[in-house]
């Protein structure tokens, strides 16, 4: 299958005075089509500034280096106005917090219908019509009536739904979607998990990045998972793989973690990210780590048909 | 249809109620004032300074002009004027302001700094020197252009001021991004999602800021430099009443009376539109 995405040795630095925050430190990732990647991590991993990095949607104090291409075009190079066609019709981003993405003071109905608005020249009445019959397959009804009204009148899962109407309804080739369980609890977080397998199933050529640190909900819904650690991908593994004989021994420390898996922590906490450790960056955690651990830092290499970033597997 | 409504909505906030109310009586009496009243101009020097009486309800002035008269043509005047430098001043205020807080970096220096500057002198003495300055510099006496000149100049700013403040914060919300994310340019953004957030306030500070320049008209008005007699406006008869308020009190007491109506009428429409557009206040019929 082809490649849909592909980034490659992805530097993003957040320049705040002197200090150079290191959020993504060399990312290798790719997206292959109608594929769902998972993007699992500890929180200040870099999974959230990769996936606003992909859309050039971060601050200005960011210095972005490395090269992500999309259908052979790089998105990082591109001017503004090029990228503008691009956002919202090819690659939709369903943002984190449902709550405060939506603008109070417009009606769901319109926003829901912005994106086909501004990349499908549709005016503002079949856009609009197109926007009810969207938010009526997410189930929100009854959705003519629920289109006219305001954010605040919206539940949670309603907006979440909203959001992903408006992210679905330009149907783009990539949808990333930053933490969709966030803030849900485990019994609707199965109708997240719904959500998204509709998605998928009304558009069967879509490819998925889902950003989560929830590793059960990437386990339904993944086809293949990337871990982050420390602004780095450490491991990329068929999903299968990834949730059996993890790779890498972070990986192996996060899935030990899980509550089923006997709830063990990773001791140590997450490293700064404007000192790394030197060498690789998991080595004062890690208890496989050797001297070559500490001093250089792991290539990221193909094991297996997965990718890893670790000397266990040189 | 959807307009008659929305006002019936809002007709039942009592505060709004009142000033509506009182805003509408005004407004008519002014429509109709060549109905109402007499010629506001005539003279009649046997009946001058008269009081109150049937033939004249508000008195006469110092020339035997029918007060009753002055005061409704007065009514024109002072809401015409009011209300097109209030608007000409939120419309003016808000895209500097908006421009300014989103554009940010240069620009909003140099127009932060002219905004600070302006508000760091009195507002009536401004006005003075407004006026002074546009007198002398168009060379020409003052007349009712020279005074909505004048007090847009110093009125824009409090706008600026306040939709920058707004602009600066709701450029950096989520939606701000979602949109940016959805594709949308600067200026779509600008327009469809940060400047109807900011007009709910405006149009408050707005209804509240008419109150505030009808004052400042009669200010200048009695201070002999807004709009001169003969042209009936409230400020100018309160200054020609102030020499007579020993022998004459009610020359300077039904224009006051009016000015006061005015400001208490708008102020409440202000005030109940503020809370009209709490949007938080709507519920869904559906919960």
């Amino acid at each position: 299958m082809n490649n849909l995405l592909a980034v490659n040795d992805l530097h993003v630095d957040f320049l705040l005075g002197d200090i150079k925050v290191k959020a993504v430190n060399g990312v290798n990732l790719e997206i292959k089509e109608a594929e769902t990647l998972c993007l699992i991590g500890e929180s200040g991993s870099g999974k959230s500034v990769l996936g606003l990095s992909i859309l050039k949607l971060l601050p200005s104090n960011v210095d972005i280096n490395g090269r992500i291409l999309f259908n052979n075009k790089d998105l990082l190079k591109l001017p503004e106005k090029e990228l503008r066609k691009i956002r919202g019709k090819e690659i939709a981003w369903v943002p984190q917090s449902p709550s405060t993405s939506l603008n109070p003071v417009l009606k769901v109905g319109y926003q829901v219908a912005e994106p086909m608005e501004l990349h499908l020249n549709m005016d503002k009445k079949s856009a609009w019509s197109k926007a009810v019959n969207l938010l009526n397959f997410f189930g929100i009804h009854p959705a003519d009536k629920r289109a006219e009204e305001y954010p605040h009148q919206f539940s949670g899962g309603m907006r979440q739904r909203a959001l992903v109407a408006m992210g679905t309804s330009t149907k783009p080739k990539l949808i990333i979607a930053d933490e969709p369980t966030k803030g849900v609890d485990l019994i609707k977080k199965v109708n997240v998990v719904k959500l998204f397998e509709q998605i998928k199933r009304n558009n069967d050529k879509l490819s998925l990045l889902l950003i989560t640190h929830d590793i059960p909900f990437a386990k339904k819904l993944a086809d293949r998972v990337g871990v982050m650690y420390c602004g780095q991908v450490v491991e990329v593994s068929n999903a299968e793989t990834f949730f059996n004989e993890p790779l890498h021994p972070y990986s192996k420390a996060l899935i030990r973690a899980l509550p089923s898996r006997g709830l063990k922590p990773i001791k140590g906490i997450t490293p700064s990210m404007v000192n790394p450790p030197k060498g690789c960056k998991f080595h004062p955690r890690c208890e496989f780590a050797t001297e070559k651990c500490r001093n250089e830092e792991p290539p990221f290499i193909e094991y297996n048909g997965s990718f890893v970033r670790c000397h266990l597997y040189d | 249809m959807k307009a008659i409504k929305n006002l019936r909505y809002y007709l039942n906030n009592k505060t709004f109620f009142t000033g509506f109310a009182i805003i509408l009586l005004i407004v008519i009496v002014g429509l109709l004032a060549p109905f109402v009243a007499n010629d506001p101009y005539k003279t009649d020097m046997v009946n001058r300074l008269s009081p109150p009486s049937y033939e004249h309800p508000f008195g006469t002035d110092q020339l035997g002009r029918d007060l009753f008269s002055q005061v409704i043509y007065g009514a024109r005047v002072s809401l015409i004027v009011a209300l097109s430098i209030s608007l000409i001043s939120m419309i003016l205020g808000c895209l500097i302001g908006a421009i300014s807080g989103y554009v940010g970096g240069f620009v909003d220096d140099i127009i932060g700094r002219i905004i600070d500057t302006f508000l760091s002198i009195p507002e009536i003495i401004l006005n003075i020197a407004m006026v002074g300055v546009l007198m002398v510099s168009l060379n020409i006496g003052s007349s009712i252009w020279i005074v909505i000149l004048a007090v847009i100049i110093t009125n824009w700013v409090s706008y600026a001021r306040i939709t920058r403040g707004m602009v600066l914060s709701l450029k950096e919300r989520e939606f701000v991004n979602l949109s940016k994310s959805a594709g949308a340019s600067d200026y779509w953004i600008l327009f469809k999602h940060i400047i109807p957030n900011v007009v709910g306030p405006i149009i408050v500070l707005a209804t509240l800021n008419v109150g505030n320049v009808i004052m400042t008209i009669s200010s200048l008005g009695f201070l002999g430099l807004g709009i001169q007699p003969p042209t009936p406006e409230w400020g100018a008869i309160l200054n020609s009443g102030k020499n007579y308020l020993m022998i004459a009190p009610w020359i300077a007491t039904f224009p006051g009376l009016a000015i006061m109506c005015a400001i208490l009428g708008f102020n409440l429409m202000g005030d109940g539109l503020r809370d009209i557009f709490e949007p938080k206040s709507r519920r869904s019929v559906y919960e």
